[in-house]
């Protein structure tokens, strides 16, 4: 068999909130029932979260509120520090994101990595112009010059179906299902090696849920690019993903195919998300 | 000799399940047989018996308990039981296809992408991916403009053209189904039986679960029979044999 070669590999990746001791890892967990340290009172919001994702790839993270599937996204796109673990691109060999000072950070999370939050308040300026966003993005990554930032800037949105002619107008003024759109063409713009959609569609009416889906897919297809999808919506993560990690409690309790983990689930925790589904 | 394309050793597969207690149903039970290659398959047995469970582990939408699939790809032999989930996917990709009893399409999807959509992970282009598709269609009697309609609003037997299509479309080396010919009505059936039977003249292997005669006496070089998921029979297909022997 041809080797996988991945693009983002992460080993141990793990989070806390709080002074954190010697116990909380032993202390916490799906089998302790807990998340919270009760020797220092740390949150463990995810410990020893490894996997790895391959060019053109998609991969599942699916989990209830507080499994800290967030958590894993918000570190590899340095919003919260990681308190362990490594993340490799393949694009910057040999280096450990979570070791780089601020300023490569902030250059490796421009050039190649793209995110789409669940709130639009969380990666948009939502009182800058759809094109003015999207700008933003392309000006960390260096593009200089106005007249080629408007016209990428421009085919983005069309592309993520905002026309042209409103590219000049504030997102507060766009309805949610646009808002995305917009965070879709900014996490597009520099044509990242790693994109996150950390629950694109939650709060979405069903069809605007639907287009962005198709949009995601469309996009996915033509660009091939290794997309983490975090949802706690287990109908997204069959559409959208061929292999998934379930969390809980901040630990991946099952990882494997994703018709595999849907049709025949192996913890108890998946065995009850599965069958509390309601399609 | 025909070298086994699959070798299935000693499979078991066993269901716990938490929610009921910690319940642990068996399905298959230590089943082995092997499959030579351009070898028509047919598993045949009562409900319940572990047919589709079978076929379910040869894919790993089940994950096998015990055992071992050895399946010998283009680059050599790998254990279907064990290979890495990125191993699984890249045989799917182009080897091994399959047919699930029901059609599970993305919504919104025209028939004629939905089965073009196997062609473009292989890397065909997009027009000659829809022509393909295209022609597979008209060639298991879906009419031409369904082609542009969606599989949501179809009947069953529509559906499961476009199901059946999509997979004999990628051309896979093993193809594996479950029961392709049950929602279809006779005619519709005489024309996937027939594009079945062209797929093992091109040397597919196939391994399908059956409960329909006509489709067994057409196409199956070989029956198996399951019964509480263990074998009672592997042999050559007789015609003048029930399908189920007890």
């Amino acid at each position: 068999m041809s080797a996988h070669r991945p693009v983002l590999k992460v080993s141990g990746l793990t989070r806390l909130f709080g002074p954190g001791c010697d116990a909380c890892l032993s202390s916490t967990g799906p089998e302790q029932e807990t998340n919270r340290c009760v020797h220092c009172g740390t949150t463990v919001a995810c410990a020893d979260v490894s996997f790895d994702i391959g060019e053109g790839e998609v991969l599942g993270i699916v989990g209830e509120s507080g499994s800290g599937k967030s958590t894993v996204a918000g570190c590899l796109a340095f919003d919260v520090p990681a308190s362990a673990g490594e993340a490799r691109l393949c694009t910057l060999p040999g280096a450990n994101m979570f070791e780089l000072d601020a300023a490569a950070r902030r250059r490796l999370r421009a050039m190649e990595i793209g995110i789409v939050y669940q709130t639009p308040q969380q990666g948009l300026r939502l009182d800058v112009t759809a094109g003015g966003n999207v700008a933003e993005r392309l000006l960390s990554a260096d593009w200089r010059h106005v007249g080629q930032i408007r016209e990428r800037a421009g085919n983005l949105l069309e592309r993520t179906e905002i026309p042209r002619a409103r590219m000049d107008e504030p997102p507060r003024i766009f309805s949610g299902g646009m808002r995305q759109r917009v965070q879709l063409a900014k996490a597009l713009a520099h044509k990242p090696s790693l994109l996150i959609l950390d629950e694109p569609t939650t709060g979405l009416d069903v069809s605007v849920q639907a287009r962005i889906l198709d949009l995601i897919q469309e996009i996915q297809r033509e660009a091939g690019v290794a997309t983490i999808v975090i949802s706690h919506d287990l109908g997204v993560i069959r559409l959208l993903t061929e292999r998934t990690l379930v969390m809980r409690l901040g630990r991946v309790v099952e990882a494997g195919l994703t018709d595999q983990i849907l049709d025949d689930p192996q913890h108890p925790y998946t065995q009850l998300l599965v069958n509390s589904a309601l399609t | 000799m025909i070298e086994p394309h699959l070798e299935v050793r000693a499979l078991s597969k066993r269901f716990t399940m938490h929610m009921l207690g910690g319940a642990s149903p068996v399905a298959l039970d230590e089943v082995s047989f092997s499959v030579k290659r351009g070898t028509f398959l047919a598993i045949v047995g009562r409900s319940g018996s572990g047919k589709s469970s079978l076929l379910r582990c040869l894919y790993r939408r089940y994950l096998p308990t015990s055992g071992e699939i050895i399946y010998t790809a283009a680059d050599g032999p790998v254990d279907l039981a064990a290979a890495s989930d990125q191993e699984i996917l890249a045989l799917r990709r182009v080897e091994i296809g399959y047919v699930s009893q029901f059609l599970r399409a993305t919504p919104r999807v025209l028939a004629v992408d939905v089965v073009a959509a196997p062609l473009l992970r292989q890397g065909v282009g997009i027009e000659s991916a829809r022509e393909r598709a295209g022609e597979m269609l008209s060639r298991l009697g879906l009419a031409e403009p369904l082609h542009t309609a969606l599989p949501a609003t179809m009947s069953g037997g529509e559906q499961q053209r476009v199901n059946v299509a999509r997979a004999l479309c990628a051309r896979p080396r093993l193809l594996l189904v479950d029961e392709p010919t049950s929602a279809l009505d006779s005619e519709t059936r005489a024309r996937a039986i027939d594009a079945l039977s062209e797929l093992k003249d091109q040397g597919v292997t196939v391994v399908g679960v059956f409960h329909d005669q006509e489709a067994v006496d057409a196409l199956a070089d070989e029956v198996l029979e399951l019964e509480d998921g263990a074998i009672v029979r592997h042999a050559a297909h007789d015609p003048d044999l029930p399908l189920i022997s007890r």
